[in-house]
């Protein structure tokens, strides 16, 4: 499902023309980056959580040349499904 | 305010930031998701323009797993405080508590999460017992310029196939080192092959095949015939063989055999066959010289060793052991026609 698909069928869904769906979805995104960036986590009941990890830097050692890379740390974005989401997706998978 | 945001705190910031009712806003944000999951359901993939794509993959075991990869925006603006820096290479001497800590306030209002660690899995020891700060310092001070981070597309998994790609980039540069050296060493086999061939080990047998075949021609006579040999000497060789007296002594010059006169002493060809016409000079055998390299020093030809073994007949017994101190006529070789 595309973007277009997607503001579509949610256009159709909620009754609401695309135009404004689709800044709403902006500002939803908007809203979930924003969070994410002061590090707060989002948690969407019965959907899962995004949240922020960060990695380490970290130092790799080439063994062949002997060269030390020393990588910066990182903030990445992750998303956790939660279990009902799982749950609802395998049984329509499955039957 | 806590450190999470629920999806009734998205529905009212929503509500706020558009100027709609919070009911609204609570249904829109319902729906927004049940679509996702719907979309999941149906396409197995739902693209969502300022999130990212979420992706249903079906593993072995028929379980759908749910997989968000961030839209690169998305990405980007969480990675921001981080940004600037890329992979640096270190130097041998770089010690890390030399950097200065003048910029290290911009990575303590970053850091949220967790407080950094080191990551000592992968680093050398001496780099081990640094801690986290001091190692973000490093890469405050070697990479100041504002750089695009390293891209990554996923993020654990990502990590380990990265990794590997290192490792298999690893043991390409070693396949690489093993070949070179094996080139290395197979020249060397070589070169130590043609070295060998110049002490006649290797040619010993065809020529002593050479000789078999040419004894009955080769009858030693006893007549001096200075005039003839040196006008034949002068006829017979053709330009072809000139040039090849040319190469000969520069080869002589290069592998440094000792000769008395180089000037005075022409190339006899093998191709030719020739009669023994007295004694050019003698010879003692030393340790290290060879019936081939006696032939080059007198002919310019190792191959006419046989005409020496030839004369010889009554000191030599075994034309691959000549014992050191023996003495050996040089025959006189005239063509024999």
């Amino acid at each position: 499902m595309n973007e277009k698909e997607f503001i579509d069928a949610l256009s159709a869904k909620t009754g609401i023309d695309d135009k404004r769906i689709s800044k709403l979805m902006s500002s939803v995104a908007d809203i979930v980056s924003s969070n994410l960036q002061e590090g707060k986590d989002v948690t969407i009941q019965g959907f899962g959580v995004f949240e922020t990890k960060k990695k380490m830097e970290k130092i790799e050692v080439n063994a062949s040349t002997g060269k030390r890379i020393l990588f910066p740390p990182k903030l990445l974005v992750g998303f956790r499904p939660s279990s009902l989401l799982k749950e609802r997706i395998n049984s329509v998978l499955n039957g | 305010m806590e450190d999470k945001l629920t999806i009734e705190n998205l529905a009212a910031l929503l509500a706020a930031k558009m100027n709609m009712e919070q009911a609204d806003a609570d249904a829109f944000v319902c729906s927004f998701f049940a679509l996702i999951e719907e979309g999941l359901k149906r396409d197995k993939y739902v693209k969502i323009k300022g999130l990212g794509t979420f992706k249903l993959i079906t593993e072995a075991d028929n379980e759908g797993k749910v997989v968000f990869i961030p839209d690169a925006a998305l990405k980007e603006a969480v990675n921001k405080p981080f940004s600037h820096f890329q992979p640096v290479e270190l130097n041998e001497g770089v010690h890390f508590d030399d950097i200065d800590e003048n910029e290290s306030s911009e990575v303590g209002e970053v850091v949220t999460p967790s407080e950094p660690e080191p990551d000592v899995a992968s680093e050398q020891s001496d780099i081990a017992n640094v801690a986290g700060p001091d190692a973000e310092n490093v890469s405050l001070n070697v990479a100041p310029e504002a750089q695009e981070p390293c891209e990554e597309k996923e993020e654990i998994p990502t990590e380990n196939t990265e990794g590997k790609q290192r490792r298999w980039f690893m043991s390409w540069y070693m396949f690489a080192a093993v070949l070179l050296a094996g080139v290395v060493i197979g020249v060397g086999v070589m070169w130590g092959v043609f070295a060998g061939r110049s002490n006649g080990s290797v040619e010993r047998s065809n020529d002593l095949k050479q000789y078999e075949e040419k004894p009955v021609s080769v009858a030693p006579v006893d007549s001096v015939d200075t005039e003839i040999s040196d006008s034949i000497e002068t006829t017979e060789e053709d330009n072809a063989e000139d040039t090849v007296v040319v190469h000969k002594k520069a080869i002589d010059s290069i592998i440094g055999v000792a000769t008395d006169d180089v000037s005075e002493i022409k190339y006899l060809s093998d191709e030719v066959v020739y009669k023994i016409s007295g004694t050019l000079d003698t010879v003692t055998i030393v340790k290290g010289s060879t019936l081939s390299k006696v032939a080059y020093k007198y002919f310019r030809n190792r191959k006419l060793w046989p005409y020496i073994v030839m004369y010889n007949k009554d000191v030599i017994d075994d034309p691959n052991n000549v014992p050191i101190g023996t003495t050996l006529r040089i025959p006189k070789l005239t063509p024999a026609d």
